[in-house]
């Protein structure tokens, strides 16, 4: 199994390891996923995601090729800036969602789903025809710091070097020494920074963010967060067939341009005909709803679970299903099969849980 | 390493049982704990029910996965622990005392020689 830099730095703290797409990371540490996803709500919490693929796309044609593979409006991505994504193949399937971040007129970085990053270099490979494309994840590390303290926690290490930074932005800044990618950027639903350094580095930051009240947190604690969130995760809410206006996704769709591969089925009226729709619900029996997890309405099975958790937030089980449209009113009550037994629940608008802006 | 205790019987799927007379008193190892996670659900639908050892008696679900929960030992389900329902976590905190969950009344102990002591189970762990 791969290991990122940061492994001995889990074993350390006792992390309970997993195999996460061939990577053997931390699902939670000893204090748990529950207290762990607190620590991100109240505080701020840490997570090694250096497992996730970083891929810079450069060259002279980098701008045209970034308009050609992805559904952005390129003009409107300024420098310094980012934007989540999809990237989806000739045949319209759904490669994988990600962030882009814009470097310069021609040089872009994507970051994107460990599990697909093979896949989704191949595809972008066979595409190209005349720029660079340099697969960083090996050479550097990834942590996400996340929660209302984050921003605070890592202006007080870089002499305030992200006051002014933008939901969205990134810069390159200084932390007690390291250069580091600082982007305010997350997968939780909470404000905060996901950073890139150099593997020489990694242990060392490490180090100084658990020196200064930052909690490991592991991937647990990451998906129940992003679940409240009401966020996707590829395989779950995303997959290779879906219908990007189904799943919730045709904000994303925004290309202005017929340089786009896809640019006639993002305008087409195949795309708008989708029949299902991402919904949340909360489970009102005792019991968690999980991936796969049939739902019914009247015995007649209208869905299924792509995502379950049990949040302390809601103080229930929550879970993100897909639903025939037709069934998917607010406040519906429907029933969801979980191994023998029938768990009612209600339909609700997602996110669960959306925090308080300043 | 998870503490065992030495005046306990444990089954190979991690229950362990505690014998006061007539009376057997089971829950989850910490290594099963443990294993589980952050423990959100404890169910128990055998209130009053005979059950023969290693029948099922209830589940117990954490964030991460749920699963069936077994007798140690033969007997009628007389007490359930109502302070999990709304606790479950006592499950995390300490599973050997407050996170007990089920007492059986039981007429013999001859099923204790299918059960493992201490040592036997850290041996399987």
């Amino acid at each position: 199994m791969k290991k990122t830099i940061l492994h001995s730095s889990h074993k350390k703290l006792e992390a309970k390891l997993v195999d996460f797409a061939g990577w053997e990371m931390p699902i939670n540490y000893p204090a748990g996923i529950i207290k762990e996803s607190t620590f991100v709500r109240e505080s701020c919490g840490m997570f090694d995601v250096s497992h996730m693929g970083r891929v810079e796309i450069f060259g002279e044609n980098a701008k045209n090729f970034i308009e050609k593979i992805l559904p952005i409006d390129v003009n409107s991505l300024n420098a310094s800036s980012a934007k989540y994504t999809l990237l989806i193949d000739e045949k319209k399937q759904i490669l994988d969602d990600l962030i882009i971040y814009k470097i310069s007129e021609d040089k872009f970085l994507l970051v994107i789903n460990a599990s697909n990053t093979e896949e989704d270099l191949d595809w972008i490979q066979k595409i190209n025809n005349d720029v660079s494309i340099n697969n960083i994840t090996p050479d550097t590390s990834m942590i996400a710091i996340q929660g209302p303290r984050a921003l605070n926690k890592i202006n007080l290490l870089s002499n305030n070097a992200i006051t002014d930074l933008g939901r969205y932005k990134y810069k390159e800044i200084n932390l007690q020494g390291y250069s580091i990618f600082v982007a305010r950027t997350g997968y939780t639903g909470e404000d905060g920074v996901e950073i890139i350094c150099n593997n020489k580095d990694a242990e060392n930051i490490w180090n100084i963010l658990l020196e200064n009240d930052v909690e490991a947190c592991g991937l647990g604690a990451r998906d129940l967060l992003r679940i409240e969130a009401g966020l996707h995760l590829y395989g779950h809410e995303i997959n290779k067939n879906s219908n990007p206006i189904d799943i919730g996704l045709g904000r994303l769709l925004e290309s202005k341009s017929k340089n786009y591969i896809n640019y006639d089925y993002i305008k087409s009226d195949e795309i708008q005909k989708g029949k299902e729709s991402l919904v949340g619900l909360v489970i009102l029996d005792r019991g968690i709803a999980r991936e796969g997890n049939e739902i019914y309405i009247d015995n007649k099975i209208i869905g299924n679970i792509t995502s379950g958790t049990h949040s302390p937030r809601i103080n229930s089980a929550i879970a993100i299903g897909m639903l025939e449209k037709n069934y998917n009113n607010i406040e519906n009550t429907v029933k969801i099969k979980v191994r023998e037994k029938f768990l009612e629940a209600k339909i609700v608008k997602l996110p669960f849980y959306r925090r308080k802006r300043k | 390493m998870s503490e065992i205790p030495k005046n306990l019987k444990y089954s190979k799927d991690h229950e362990w049982v505690e014998i006061s007379e007539n009376i057997a008193t089971v829950g989850i190892t910490l290594h099963a704990a443990e294993s589980l996670g952050d423990i959100v659900y404890v169910d128990v639908n055998s209130l009053d029910k005979n059950l023969s050892q290693f029948d099922k008696f209830g589940e117990i679900e954490s964030v991460k996965a749920v699963s069936d929960l077994y007798v140690p030992i033969s007997g009628k389900v007389i007490e359930i622990n109502e302070a999990l329902l709304n606790n479950p976590e006592f499950v995390n905190e300490d599973c050997y005392d407050k996170g007990w969950i089920i007492k059986l009344e039981i007429n013999d102990t001859k099923d204790l020689e299918e059960l493992l002591n201490s040592e036997e189970y850290q041996k399987i762990i």
